[in-house]
């Protein structure tokens, strides 16, 4: 006990002496946004930070600093391998680079065509880099622009592609958001591949990565725009527009989006709003190539009616159901025939034969998938609600109409 | 010396506890791939026959500890070998969680840090507890106990609020057959964490004289609780990550708390999760300690057990550090050597020995055992 | 006149002696007191008898008195005459201020003057005056004998007045205790919005009264010691004998008896001898200035120990939870109550986390914060010089002095203080860079959280606590922290007040009690008392079945 005792105040002072190994105070520290990868001629990586300057982002802080600074600084490194280019940061900056908030994984199409495996690898490994970081790729642009691109809602770009994407998912669902744990599973998944967002800069490509971005009407911005669908680690090709939407249809996680549905020979007639949806697959795995049977149930309001019809009339609804299943019927097969056209499994169908059948997937599917999966059959059958038709009745079309035939 | 005393419901505690303390951290029975939860259950069933046998064993010797029955079964000095060789195995065990949790430290908090200095933290506060009594320790679990219910409750709504769980991933079952899941179920799972049940046997003596008759359904009640908890857990981590995520990191539980994200604000919960398992880790490290001191008392004759804690902590930080040169080792130590040759010796061959021993010498032991003998306490 | 007098004196003076040493004799239990102060007096007493014994002869033993007490220039010494067979010289002494004059004129000088042989049916001899006058002549309750000098002098200190009589070896002690005290007032530290508003005060008696005008029960017991070699305190225990349990009450008075010392001027000194443990932060007593929370434990079988001068009265055996009820608790709704139990307890824990979870956070778990948060933070971290544990060190040292100095100044400089405090220390260091707006912050909630726990002893224990658990958090963040938290609980799991555990009904878990711990149950549905302190007599209430009734009537 007196030992103990004696010993007390040794190892106090061993606990102030030796306790700083993992401490960084927070102005030690350099949020890292972005993470940008890119290969250079020689076959090395350019890696690309982008690090957020706190003082210009935090609200309604005038202290110190102040004034006009950037939001954000990039910093550029090239390595043979991730963890070289990360460390080589350090020639640069005289803070730690902090990972452990960063929002987005850009891959350049030139890596995402070289193979994606290393940085996935890489990126999955570090304990500090979060799980949720989003990976997208930069097309016709590269990864070092994009992170220099000024983005006037969200300040920091990293910040503003993760939002754009949960409410694009959301809203329009041409998009859906992958993060670095989905793309490692969808690698993994029996015959599943990866699908990454694409991302593009619009407007004014040098402006953009000036501050004067901020202070023009119409800036230079980040957009969306496709999803990049890999086989073996390599990106294979885009699908856009309706096509992407088609993977979202698939896969159930549609939430909400938009469609437009032809009305007595007007292409554009109504507009539907989806509100929510549900899909159900279940696969017959009697013959060699199997046959998938897609469900989908979606559930829908009339947005805008561009065409005199008799809202007013349940027939006519079950006619613009009709003909809304139609229109969401070959949204899904275009998707269909493009990955099978890329002759990549992004959609989940090798996942969900293994589930309906473990056995015969082993034994026959699994090792010519790839010859399997371009002749698949899918029978698609959707079978919409339209359960409102906002505030109004029928369309004053209709009612215009209706004067005129009456006279 | 003063007796301790368990209650039963304290008994049921520790049990949990004890069980939950490592196991929920690192991913059981994971070869199984998306069927590991049944592996868990499996091995929960093997495990409680497990601890019918040592149940069988303590009831007949109601005062004994496991190192003191030894040397009546065996005689003086056969069964202090014996003992000697649990009280290694004690040690061990007690060694090896240390190391799971250090690491899990390591790897997810402290980078930088020295494991020996994480360690040793962790056994100073041990040390400090089991200087108080070991009925504090077991009222500080108590404590733990409400704590852990509260936490796991919490996890339990955000997990389900987040909207993460995909049960496509635990589909299809059995996907690969039952002889994959029979392969990761036996002989690995049924050793941690429920075959280190037989660290009770050191324990049971304590239990409250009044409610001996229940600590039988109690104990198995208690057992089956933590192989649900274990398995429902595991299940969790899987629908989250996926099959392959869930099987190929160190920490399952810690990567699927990480997807937890609640309107931009409930986030980034892992490393409040890692402090919580380290309560979990602390208790369970520190039965394994006290029946490690038990045993040392038991065997050497010594007196004082608050004399014992000091050096046996000392032995437990460096043999926590000695035991693997690197964390993979360890692992894999702990996948493929020690359930065969540590864990099934220990846990199922030795105490079958006892059990038979006895069945063979019951008649002349029974004399020795009614008389109320007091050598060895 | 006087050679007529004296001989009959000296005569009953020899007559008592012997009865007094025979009685000695015989029954010595019977004079033994109860306290050591006066154990030890009697034990000088029989060393020296002849000192101790009252003398017959007046001026003799007012002299001796005043050399006793150093002739004190509070001491009155009031000879005068009555008739009765014959004249008797008698004296009356007391200590101004202490005693009601009003009482000495009216029921003691005034009936005593006025007593004339005339009005006696047979005379009186000498020896039986005093008997006499205790019988007829004064309108007194309390009139005891005092028969050696030493309880003359004690006597005269405790506040009565003392009545010699010329050629009497006892003396009669009169209670006409008074002087002025201060009167019953509002509770200034336990303030409470639905209750009663009447607290204990400086005065033994007044505060017996005050629980014994609750509790109309035969089986209150109210025993009394006397503490300190110097000050002689009036220490009492109260319990109720049906409830409370013996054991407890045997090692209470056991404790008490054991104190050696020279004076007690408050609870906290006592508590401090007699407390269990001595290496711990936390109350080992719960103190209170409210009868009614006296009342309500010890309703639960606890016991109340009061101490002359001071209106905190100790309850014995504390539990932790008990520094977080209030006595409103259970005069508010149930639901209402057990949400404030609840907010209390959580507010202990951010008055002693806080500050350690802030610094635990910024230093070494950044990543736990929402992104948008670190980036408020980090801004506001941009140019402090200190690391986050100096600058939360700072703060809290600045707090502490402000605090203590706010309770030292007169009031007038109070106001002073706290513009100093707010305005110079907070918002000028944070506009000097020197500290972070969001340490600032929360110092703050720290501060406020402390000032809200009931319970002014353990809200001490968190400031204490607060200091290490910040160091421990700078140097292994969480880690550390969660190590010191359990450190910590294992601490107070191995605590216990009087043998009974500190944290009951949490650890060994009580179901039972738990009804009554965080959580208040209806009134309803509390039927038994804490399990363990009270053996017997546990139901506290029967089903109460009114509303049943009811039903069942309307129903018919």
């Amino acid at each position: 006990m007196k030992l103990l005792k004696s010993c007390l105040p040794l190892s106090l002072c061993l606990l102030f002496l030796t306790g700083c190994w993992d401490q960084n105070e927070l102005d030690e520290l350099s949020i890292v946004m972005g993470i940008g990868i890119n290969l250079d001629k020689k076959g090395d990586l350019i890696v690309t930070y982008q690090v957020v300057n706190p003082t210009e982002v935090a609200p309604g802080i005038t202290g110190a600093g102040g004034g006009k600074q950037p939001v954000f600084t990039v910093y550029e490194t090239t390595g043979r391998n991730l963890m070289e280019a990360t460390r080589k940061a350090s020639k640069q900056t005289s803070r730690r680079l902090f990972f452990a908030h960063a929002r987005m994984l850009v891959f350049s199409e030139k890596i995402a065509k070289d193979s994606i495996y290393q940085a996935v690898d890489m990126i999955s490994r570090d304990p500090e880099v979060r799980s949720t970081i989003q990976v997208v790729v930069a097309r016709d642009t590269t990864p070092s622009k994009l992170l220099r691109t000024f983005t006037a809602i969200d300040k920091v770009t990293s910040d503003e592609v993760a939002t754009i994407l949960k409410i694009s998912e959301k809203n329009w669902g041409e998009n859906m958001q992958q993060d670095i744990n989905e793309v490692l599973q969808s690698i993994i998944d029996e015959g599943g591949e990866p699908i990454i967002n694409g991302i593009k800069i619009t407007g004014d490509k040098k402006l953009a990565m000036t501050a004067q971005n901020y202070e023009v009407g119409d800036p230079a911005r980040v957009q969306l725009s496709g999803m990049g669908v890999f086989r073996d680690g390599k990106l294979q090709g885009w699908l856009d527009g309706p096509e992407a939407r088609g993977v979202l249809w698939i896969k159930g996680k549609l939430v909400s989006s938009a469609i437009t549905v032809p009305c007595m020979n007007k292409d554009n007639g109504y507009s539907i709003e989806i509100v929510r949806s549900n899909t159900e697959l279940s696969a017959d795995t009697k013959r060699d190539i199997p046959t998938i049977t897609l469900d989908v149930f979606p559930e829908a309001n009339i947005a805008e009616a561009n065409c005199a019809v008799n809202l007013e009339n349940p027939s006519e609804i079950v006619n613009i159901e009709s003909r809304l299943n139609l229109v969401i019927e070959k949204e899904i097969q275009e998707t269909i025939t493009a990955s099978q056209g890329f002759n990549s499994d992004v959609l989940g169908f090798g996942e969900l034969l293994y589930r309906e059948n473990p056995r015969k997937w082993r034994n026959d599917y699994k090792e010519n998938y790839k010859e399997i999966f371009p002749e698949l059959k899918v029978e698609v059958n959707v079978d919409s609600r339209i359960r409102r038709s906002g505030i109004r009745t029928s369309p004053f079309l209709f009612e215009e109409k209706k004067k005129k035939e009456a006279p | 010396m003063k007796t301790i005393k368990i209650d039963i419901q304290q008994y049921f505690i520790i049990i949990v506890l004890f069980e939950l303390g490592s196991a929920i951290l690192v991913g059981l029975g994971m070869d199984a791939g998306r069927d590991a939860w049944i592996a868990i259950l499996l091995g929960m069933v093997s495990g409680m026959v497990l601890f019918l046998g040592y149940f069988y064993l303590y009831k007949q010797f109601p005062e004994q500890s496991l190192t003191q029955y030894l040397q009546i079964l065996f005689g003086k000095s056969i069964g202090k070998l014996f003992g000697f060789l649990y009280l290694m195995y004690f040690m061990y065990l007690a060694a090896r969680v240390l190391r799971d949790f250090g690491s899990l430290l390591l790897s997810a908090v402290f980078v930088q840090t020295p494991i020996i200095v994480v360690n040793a933290l962790m056994i100073a506060t041990i040390v400090y507890v089991l200087k108080l009594g070991f009925e504090v320790l077991v009222r500080t679990g108590e404590i733990i106990f409400s704590l852990v219910v509260l936490l796991g409750i919490t996890l339990a709504v955000l997990v389900l609020s987040a909207d993460l769980l995909k049960y496509n991933y635990l589909l299809p079952v059995l996907g690969q057959g039952f002889l994959p899941v029979l392969k990761a179920a036996f002989p690995v799972t049924p050793t941690f964490p429920f075959g280190e049940m037989v660290v009770f046997t050191m324990l049971f003596p304590y239990l409250k004289t009044s409610k001996k008759s229940k600590a039988l359904t109690v104990g198995l009640f208690a057992i089956m609780l933590s192989g649900l908890i274990l398995s429902v857990t595991v299940a969790m981590d899987i629908a989250i990550l996926g099959g392959h995520v869930a099987t190929h990191v160190y920490f399952p539980l810690l990567a699927a708390v990480a997807k937890i994200n609640l309107g931009e604000f409930i986030q980034r919960l892992d490393a409040l999760v890692v402090f919580t398992l380290i309560i979990g880790g602390f208790f369970k490290i520190s039965v394994l300690f006290y029946v490690a001191v038990k045993a040392t008392q038991d065997i050497f004759g010594v007196k004082e057990e608050k004399k014992l804690i000091g050096p046996i902590g000392i032995v437990l930080i460096l043999s926590s550090i000695v035991i693997a040169a690197n964390y993979v080792e360890h692992i894999k130590e702990g996948l493929s050597i020690v359930p065969h040759f540590i864990h099934i010796p220990f846990q199922v061959v030795l105490p079958s020995l006892f059990i038979i021993v006895f069945l063979l010498r019951r008649k002349k032991l029974k004399s020795f055992a009614s008389s109320p003998s007091t050598s060895t306490e | 006149m006087r050679n007529r007098r004296k001989r009959p004196i000296i005569r009953t003076h020899k007559k008592l002696t012997d009865m007094l040493a025979d009685k000695k004799h015989d029954d010595p239990s019977s004079l033994r007191s109860k306290t050591i102060s006066m154990e030890t007096s009697k034990r000088k007493e029989t060393a020296e008898t002849v000192v101790g014994e009252l003398s017959p002869i007046l001026h003799v033993m007012v002299d001796r008195v005043k050399t006793l007490l150093g002739d004190p220039m509070d001491l009155i010494v009031r000879e005068f005459e009555f008739e009765l067979e014959q004249k008797v010289t008698a004296t009356l002494l007391f200590l101004e201020e202490m005693n009601d004059p009003q009482i000495l004129n009216e029921f003691i000088l005034s009936p005593l003057m006025s007593l004339s042989s005339h009005k006696q049916s047979s005379p009186v001899p000498v020896d039986h005056v005093l008997h006499y006058i205790k019988q007829n002549a004064l309108a007194l309750g309390r009139v005891l004998d005092v028969e050696t000098e030493d309880e003359l002098v004690e006597a005269l200190l405790a506040g009565f007045s003392v009545l010699l009589v010329e050629g009497n070896t006892k003396g009669l002690k009169l209670g006409t205790t008074g002087g002025k005290v201060r009167g019953i007032e509002e509770p200034s530290s336990e303030v409470v919005i639905r209750g009663p508003k009447d607290s204990f005060t400086e005065s033994i008696k007044t505060n017996i009264s005050l629980i014994r005008r609750r509790v109309r029960s035969k089986d209150i017991r109210i025993e009394k010691f006397k503490i300190g070699e110097v000050t002689h305190t009036d220490v009492a225990i109260v319990y109720l004998e049906n409830i409370a349990n013996p054991l407890l009450i045997k090692e209470i008075k056991e404790r008490i008896e054991e104190v050696k010392t020279d004076g007690l001027l408050e609870s906290g000194q006592l508590e401090e001898f007699i407390q269990d443990e001595t290496v711990t932060v936390f109350p080992q007593f719960l103190n209170t200035e409210r009868p009614d929370v006296v009342i309500g434990n010890l309703l639960e079988g606890r016991v109340g120990i009061i101490i002359n001068g001071t209106p905190f009265v100790l309850i014995a055996p504390a539990q932790f939870i008990q520094f977080f009820q209030s006595s409103e608790d259970y005069y508010m709704r149930y639901d209402i109550s057990t949400f404030l139990r609840l907010l209390r307890f959580s507010v202990f824990i951010i008055s002693l986390i806080a500050p350690s979870i802030y610094i635990a956070l910024t230093t070494f778990h950044q990543a736990m914060i929402p992104t948008t948060l670190l980036f408020g933070i980090a801004a506001q971290r941009e140019g402090v010089p200190f690391p986050a544990i100096a600058e939360a060190l700072v703060m809290e040292i600045t707090f502490e002095i402000l605090r203590e100095a706010g309770i030292r100044m007169p009031r007038a400089v109070g106001v002073a203080v706290s513009i100093v405090g707010a305005l110079v220390l907070g918002q000028a260091a944070v506009q000097a860079g020197l500290v972070s707006p969001a340490m600032v912050i929360v110092v703050g909630i720290t501060a406020v959280a402390s000032f809200a726990i009931p319970s002014f002893a353990v809200a001490t224990s968190a400031r204490l606590l607060r200091f290490p658990l910040m160091l421990v958090s700078s140097v292994f963040g969480f880690y550390g922290l969660t190590l010191a938290l359990i450190v910590i609980i294992a601490h107070l799991t191995s605590l216990r007040s009087f043998g009974y555990p500190y944290l009951s009904p949490f650890a060994p878990i009580q179901t039972q009690d738990l009804k009554d711990s965080l959580f208040r149950f209806p009134i309803t549905k509390l039927f038994k008392r804490p399990k363990k302190l009270s053996k017997k007599n546990q139901t506290r209430t029967q089903p109460y079945s009114v509303k049943k009734k009811r039903e069942e009537e309307t129903t018919r």
